[in-house]
């Protein structure tokens, strides 16, 4: 029922986060700032998205860190606006979303008090999401007994502080005391959001619990070859998502990247992060596969996006402030590539021996087969210094065919019926068309038939006749629905699908179809019967057939 | 005309209370099935248009319930008179009541299923028959509640005497 009454509360700030959304990049304006050559060129760009003139007051030249802490204020501009009009539980909930920042400048002064930095110098450093009054305190503390009492007591982040045991503050322990907190810190987040309720736990819960499992899965690979003993790791993993406890049990005991990989495939979303075969980014080949941090990323802005799909909760808050955060990374990404690729590019240029630098030109030259046009003007202006397709990438795409062709499975080639009557191999020619050439068939048969006989009585031997074979059997067709079958006596010399082919004392074949027609033959005083309907199948076929009881078998 | 014991004065509130019944709970029903289902629509159709067509079809089902109520609705309203037995009165309110809270119970249900149904169709269009069949079920509850309204109401106006 929170269609009914979300909006009076929050129906204004889920209008302004949907218009925010709404602004964020896509891959044209990415595919624009892509295609950048220098930085000013990308501050032009932006400029033409929501972003505006947010460079204007920049001088130039620009720096990746100067588009970093602007798009960064942006961010915060607009996140704040949201946190100012909120009221509860929403206010709450966005608290909630700051504390995680909050984390990060409490590591962040720790750290650099550690190191002895300017506090001032640390304190501009200090995202602004996650700045707290108390904040120029933190650089005095030596420990974290003292932080806390002095502190960090009257912060938000004071619960978290309890599951911390670390009481020196050193290099090894700040990273363990920052996942600690951060663990308190999910852990805690997770339980208010279940609380919650309704469409906001639903989709929250499947959020955190992916981040849970990342954050699992990357202080497992992080720990590999450090001091970390397993019973650490094990109590910095989060104690709820999908690998909780199951999947964390064997990570704790896990050595290296394939035991991981292999604890986490039973999870199916999990599974394809592990590939490590070439795929496309957004489209288009790489020359790189995807890392497993590119695959977490692509994971939790899907799950964002799909957030706003549903109305009326909260974790569209949440799934905006990722995914803004994600755009301001993509846009200093792109701003530090274009940067560095200047560079890049002469690095990136092969060494070209002398030989190569005197042959290719006039090898191409007197290739260029033009009568107009001087072939060194062709050169200089056209080809020099360009790179060209060789290949007509068209053509190779049927190369490409033909070798899949040939490297299909060859299947057996079967004859059709129509070859087999061409070939005729299963005809029998006109000179055996003789009955006393078979006699010797017949007896054999009767032989084979005594041996299957056995002792047993004709009713057991009824069912193994099912499975017997036919050929040189002495057949006489005792009742059938085409009159002039009636009466015929031959040796069975072919038994097909649908026939029985017997050859009469007169020599003369006679093909008779097993369809509607019932067949006896004599053996040791006992006649049994066949009925041709219910045996129309190959003699191969037919062992191996169960046949079931019919209460009416006649024609 | 004086009430008689079978046909007393205050019959007909009960009558009319069936009529109103009927078509009030199953249009709540109705709404909150259009509604919710409505948003999950627009919410999946900003990305995958195509579909939309195709996700029409819980708002259609929830539309369904609302006539189901008015179906009832009008034949009960046609068997309200001045004097009527209260055996009437009674049976019509039953009537109503019937179609109204299973249509509210069906309009619900096709509500959630509706919506989650279509957000769950941008992302894999093969789950459309299975919303399909999860909706036909919902829908059937409203129809069981119909059936019923349908009977008690032919059983209201049989061997009556004032």
């Amino acid at each position: 029922m929170e269609p009914l009454y979300f909006n009076a509360n929050d129906g204004y700030l889920e209008g302004i986060v949907r218009g925010y959304k709404s602004a964020i990049l896509n891959s044209t304006q990415y595919l624009n700032l892509t295609q950048c050559e220098t930085l000013d060129d990308l501050k032009l760009q932006l400029s033409a998205t929501d972003y505006g003139n947010f460079l204007a007051n920049e001088p130039s030249p620009i720096s990746t860190s100067t588009i970093n802490e602007k798009a960064t204020q942006k961010l915060v501009a607009e996140f704040k606006y949201v946190q100012s009009n909120a009221v509860e539980p929403l206010s709450k909930f966005m608290e909630y979303l700051t504390y995680a920042y909050m984390i990060d400048n409490v590591i962040l002064l720790i750290t650099g008090t550690l190191h002895e930095r300017d506090t001032n110098e640390l304190l501009e450093r200090c995202h602004p999401l996650g700045v707290f009054d108390s904040m120029p305190a933190l650089c005095v503390a030596t420990n974290v007994k003292e932080l806390y009492e002095t502190v960090m007591v009257e912060t938000p982040l004071a619960p978290y502080f309890e599951k911390c045991s670390a009481n020196d503050i050193d290099e090894l322990n700040i990273e363990i005391i920052r996942n600690t907190l951060y663990k308190a810190y999910l852990e805690d987040f997770y339980g208010y959001c279940k609380d919650l309720g309704g469409v906001t736990a639903e989709i929250m819960c499947g959020i955190l619990e992916f981040e849970a499992d990342r954050r699992t899965i990357n202080i497992t690979i992080n720990s590999f070859g450090t001091e970390l003993s397993r019973y650490d790791r094990a109590k910095l993993f989060p104690s709820f998502g999908k690998l909780y406890p199951d999947g964390q049990a064997k990570l704790e005991r896990a050595d290296d990247v394939e035991q991981v990989k292999s604890s986490v495939e039973v999870w199916a979303e999990y599974r394809p992060f592990f590939d490590t075969t070439l795929t496309s980014f957004g489209g288009t080949e790489t020359s790189e596969a995807k890392t497993l941090d590119d695959h977490f990323f692509e994971y939790e802005v899907h799950l964002n996006k799909l957030s706003f799909q549903q109305q009326f909760h909260y974790a569209i808050f949440y799934a905006f402030l990722k995914l803004k955060e994600q755009e301001v990374r993509n846009i200093v990404w792109i701003a530090e590539y274009i940067q560095d690729s200047p560079e890049a590019k002469n690095e990136r240029q092969p060494l070209v021996s002398e030989i190569t630098k005197k042959f290719v030109p006039n090898f191409v030259m007197n290739s260029i087969e033009s009568s107009t046009k001087d072939p060194a003007k062709i050169y200089v202006s056209k080809l020099k210094g360009k790179v060209i397709l060789l290949d007509n990438p068209l053509k190779t795409s049927e190369e490409k065919k033909k070798r899949i062709k040939l490297q299909k499975k060859k299947k057996v080639k079967v004859m059709s019926a129509k070859e087999k009557k061409e070939t005729k191999i299963y005809e029998i020619p006109e000179e055996c068309h003789k009955y006393d050439l078979f006699i010797p068939l017949n007896e054999l048969w009767l032989q084979y038939m005594e041996e299957l006989y056995g002792n047993s009585s004709p009713a057991i031997f009824a069912q193994k006749l099912l499975k017997a074979d036919f050929h040189g059997a002495l057949f006489t067709v005792s009742k059938s629905r085409c009159a002039s079958y009636i009466g015929i006596t031959g040796i069975n010399i072919q038994e097909t699908e649908n026939m029985f082919k017997l050859i009469t004392k007169d020599n003369k074949l006679k093909s008779i179809p097993k369809g509607h027609s019932v067949f006896t033959f004599q053996l040791k005083d006992y006649m049994f019967t066949l009925y041709g309907e219910q045996l129309r199948f190959r003699s191969a076929t037919r062992a191996t057939k169960k046949f079931k009881n019919k209460p009416n078998i006649d024609l | 005309m004086a009430s008689t014991e079978y046909c007393p004065v205050y019959a007909p509130v009960f009558g009319a209370l069936g009529c109103a019944s009927a078509i009030v709970f199953a249009c709540f029903g109705a709404a909150y099935g259009t509604a919710k289902a409505g948003v999950g629509l627009s919410a999946m159709g900003v990305l995958r248009p195509d579909l939309v067509m195709k996700a029409i079809v819980p708002i259609v089902m929830a539309g369904i319930i609302g006539i189901y109520g008015l179906v009832v609705s009008v034949l009960i309203s046609d068997g309200l008179k001045q004097k009527m037995p209260l055996y009437t009165g009674f049976i019509q309110l039953g009537a109503g009541l019937s179609v109204g809270l299973a249509g509210l119970a069906a309009g619900f249900a096709i509500g959630v299923v509706g919506d989650a149904g279509v957000r769950a169709i941008a992302q894999q269009p093969r789950l459309f028959v299975g919303m399909i069949l999860i909706l036909i079920f919902a829908e059937v509850l409203g129809l069981y509640g119909l059936i019923v309204g349908l009977i008690l109401n032919t059983k209201a106006s049989g061997d009556v005497v004032c």
